[in-house]
């Protein structure tokens, strides 16, 4: 990389310090408080790019682009799959999820479960598992980070890793003092502007998508076709199907993301979200895998697919546009790391150690236990991707199919499904991550042709669905459940004209209220 | 002979007319009725915190209120408060107490300023219980629905529109 490229992504920080450094002094006192009490108020736009920017980065940089460059078009059925999963996601759950969490008084994802399948079983088990896998998910940041620190910088490797990693420790815990709240809209702004230029500078190289697809079609016509580079998945209908779902109904099951629903401002800001996610999701899902394909031709000899959108970017951008773009791109990866590490760090603290360890615990060791994991999980993450790095693509599909697998029918359920209870959601986590766990451990997926995200959630909506049925007498949904999710129904029973102006805040003092009144009668 | 109590009630900008006005300009009603008033409590806090920023250490001053029925927290406004006296019917039942509440508090604040500052970090976070504090709504009847409309912001939810 050249100087030029160095100073630009000095000079992004710089600004992006500036942001902050000014958004704290503007703020002066009120202004934050303003921030700290924003509360739910996340409007649908904000819900939308969250939502889509949380799910994405190192995976869309590194493991979007390899996998475009080693199978060519048959990474976009994870593109379809892809465009579909915000609006599939707001639509499913996200306008009842919200308010159901807000009326159990909810204030994270595994508690939220406990709420709605009461039982201390479900918080062990399902905290114990996010905290297992969102760990291979920081994993994939790591790696993504040292990867695109060592290119951008030119620095070998172990000591781009470490820098990254040790970025990542900042972040997570000088957050506030970095204000990078303030600067999260900025960064993803230039993340987006950055991505579609590298696929424009991409095609003007190459004179054009058809001239591209020709020269592609004169190298191995087979990386045209949707079955992938030689032909390699023709006919298996089962690995498509989890190309497919893994983006599109494996995100409802990750609590990560879920945890956004319960931070909407509105119930009904689920619909406007979706329009958003779903245009954000037309222009910028797609162009990683693009750019990937297109990277057959403009680096023939690239060792490393996944490095392929960083080597297309400093190929064609100009060196100064590479700098900020490529500073945008991994402030995004370590911004991303940053909240999974918080989300595992609250998960292990609140759900795990709180509630089952130590229930008297001051707030002084739940920080010592949150910043504890974060440190051993940095650790351990990078002894991994400096000895034996897998790639980005393989984490985070194995990550997502055994998070989708685990917990999409119990988070689907809890909101649609009254009968679903305490033992159904418990059979569902477990036999869902099970199978997907094994499936994928022991290559069920060569053998079979189905893909572990199918196999699981195919294993977990059927556990759900049968032991909740047969145990409805032993275990019955009580009826404090069973009426929150009527109150949180009657949403859809307002009249559509009325929905924008009806103050969802006012749920709870509503459900009081009513009680009192039928009551009174 | 009729107690009456006194208490503290957030004060309102909304009455009984503005109420109906709220209802009638959302619904289209013109048959509108106040049905009655609750009084609804709440813990209120005063919750203060010492938060870094890159220009310094800044004290944080939030308002934490309790749902007093629910025991749901909820960091919110500024707000004033009046003396009023009013016959306890018309007050809603407290159904938690305080030292639950104050954990409420706690456990709201603290998740706040961790989520919204993105950051694992000792919050030195004080919770002082100001008292139970109160705020009216307005019980508005249009046909056979309900509606529940808040004295302090003209926000409205529906009681009984699944029985209309």
């Amino acid at each position: 990389m050249s100087g030029t490229v160095v100073v630009f992504l000095i000079l992004y920080y710089v600004i992006v310090l500036g942001i902050g450094y000014w958004a704290m002094r503007r703020g002066a006192g009120n202004n934050l408080e303003g921030y700290l009490l924003g509360g739910r108020k996340v409007g649908p736009m904000a819900t939308a790019l969250t939502l889509q920017s949380t799910s994405m980065s190192g995976y869309m940089f590194l493991g979007a682009g390899g996998l475009g460059f080693s199978q060519g078009y048959w990474a976009l059925w994870y593109a379809a799959g892809d465009i579909g999963g915000g609006v599939l996601n707001l639509s499913v759950i996200g306008r009842r999820m919200r308010k159901l969490s807000q009326m159990f008084g909810a204030l994270t994802s595994i508690e939220y479960l406990e709420k709605r399948y009461p039982s201390p079983a479900i918080r062990l088990f399902a905290g114990t598992l996010t905290v297992f896998l969102l760990g291979f998910y920081v994993l994939a940041q790591f790696i993504a980070g040292g990867k695109g620190m060592a290119l951008v910088t030119g620095i070998p490797y172990p000591i781009a890793l470490a820098i990254a990693v040790g970025i990542i420790l900042i972040y997570t815990f000088m957050g506030g003092y970095l204000a990078v709240a303030y600067t999260d809209f900025f960064q993803s702004l230039v993340m987006l502007v950055g991505v579609l230029w590298i696929a424009g500078a991409s095609l003007v190289e190459l004179g054009g998508l058809t001239a591209a697809n020709n020269a592609i079609n004169n190298i191995d016509p087979t990386l045209l076709s949707i079955w992938g580079k030689g032909l390699g998945f023709q006919g298996q209908w089962g690995i498509v199907a989890g190309a497919v779902l893994i983006f599109s109904v494996g995100l409802m099951g990750w609590p990560h993301v879920v945890t956004r629903h319960m931070a909407m401002s509105h119930p009904t800001t689920a619909r406007s979200a979706g329009m958003w996610a779903t245009l954000w999701n037309l222009f910028f899902v797609p162009t990683p895998y693009i750019v990937g394909i297109l990277a057959i031709l403009i680096l023939p000899g690239l060792d490393d697919p996944e490095m392929a959108i960083f080597e297309v970017a400093g190929k064609l951008l100009p060196a100064a546009a590479t700098g900020l773009v490529m500073a945008a791109i991994m402030a995004a990866i370590m911004s991303t790391a940053d909240s999974l590490l918080l989300q595992t760090g609250s998960i292990a603290s609140r759900d795990l150690y709180e509630r089952f360890i130590n229930p008297e615990a001051t707030e002084r060791q739940m920080v010592v236990v949150s910043r504890g994991l974060v440190i051993v999980l940095a650790a351990i993450g990078y002894g991994v991707a400096l000895y034996e790095p897998p790639s980005v693509f393989s984490i985070v599909i194995f990550a997502t199919s055994v998070l989708g697998s685990a917990f999409l029918p119990s988070y689907v359920c809890a909101v649609w499904w009254k009968k679903a209870n305490t033992p159904g959601a418990l059979a569902s986590m477990v036999v869902g991550a099970t199978v997907a766990f094994v499936w994928e451990l022991a290559g069920y997926v060569e053998t079979m042709q189905v893909a572990p995200m199918v196999a699981g959630v195919v294993s977990s909506t059927t556990a759900m669905i049968f032991v909740s049925l047969a145990t409805q007498r032993i275990a019955p949904v009580p009826s404090r459940i069973t009426d929150v999710m009527d109150e949180a129904a009657a949403v859809g029973q307002i009249p559509r004209q009325l929905l924008p102006s009806v103050d969802f805040d006012l749920a709870p003092e509503a459900a009081a209220v009513d009680a009192l009144v039928k009551r009174d009668k | 002979m009729t107690h009456y109590a006194q208490i503290a009630v957030i004060a309102g900008t909304v009455n009984a007319v503005e109420a109906l006005d709220t209802v009638a300009d959302v619904t289209g009603e013109k048959n509108l009725t106040i049905e009655s008033d609750v009084i609804y409590p709440y813990y209120a806090y005063q919750s203060t915190c010492l938060v870094k920023t890159l220009v310094g250490q800044k004290e944080l001053s939030l308002v934490c209120l309790v749902d007093a029925v629910n025991g749901l927290g909820v960091t919110a406004d500024k707000y004033e408060v009046q003396k009023e006296t009013c016959i306890p019917e018309k007050l809603l039942d407290v159904s938690i107490d305080d030292v639950t509440a104050t954990d409420v508090a706690r456990q709201t604040v603290i998740h706040r300023l961790g989520k919204q500052l993105k950051t694992i970090a000792r919050f030195d976070v004080n919770c002082e219980l100001k008292g139970i504090i109160y705020k009216r709504f307005w019980i508005v009847r249009a046909g056979e629905s309900r509606f529940l409309v808040d004295s302090a912001t003209a926000g409205w939810y529906p009681l009984q529109m699944r029985a209309a």
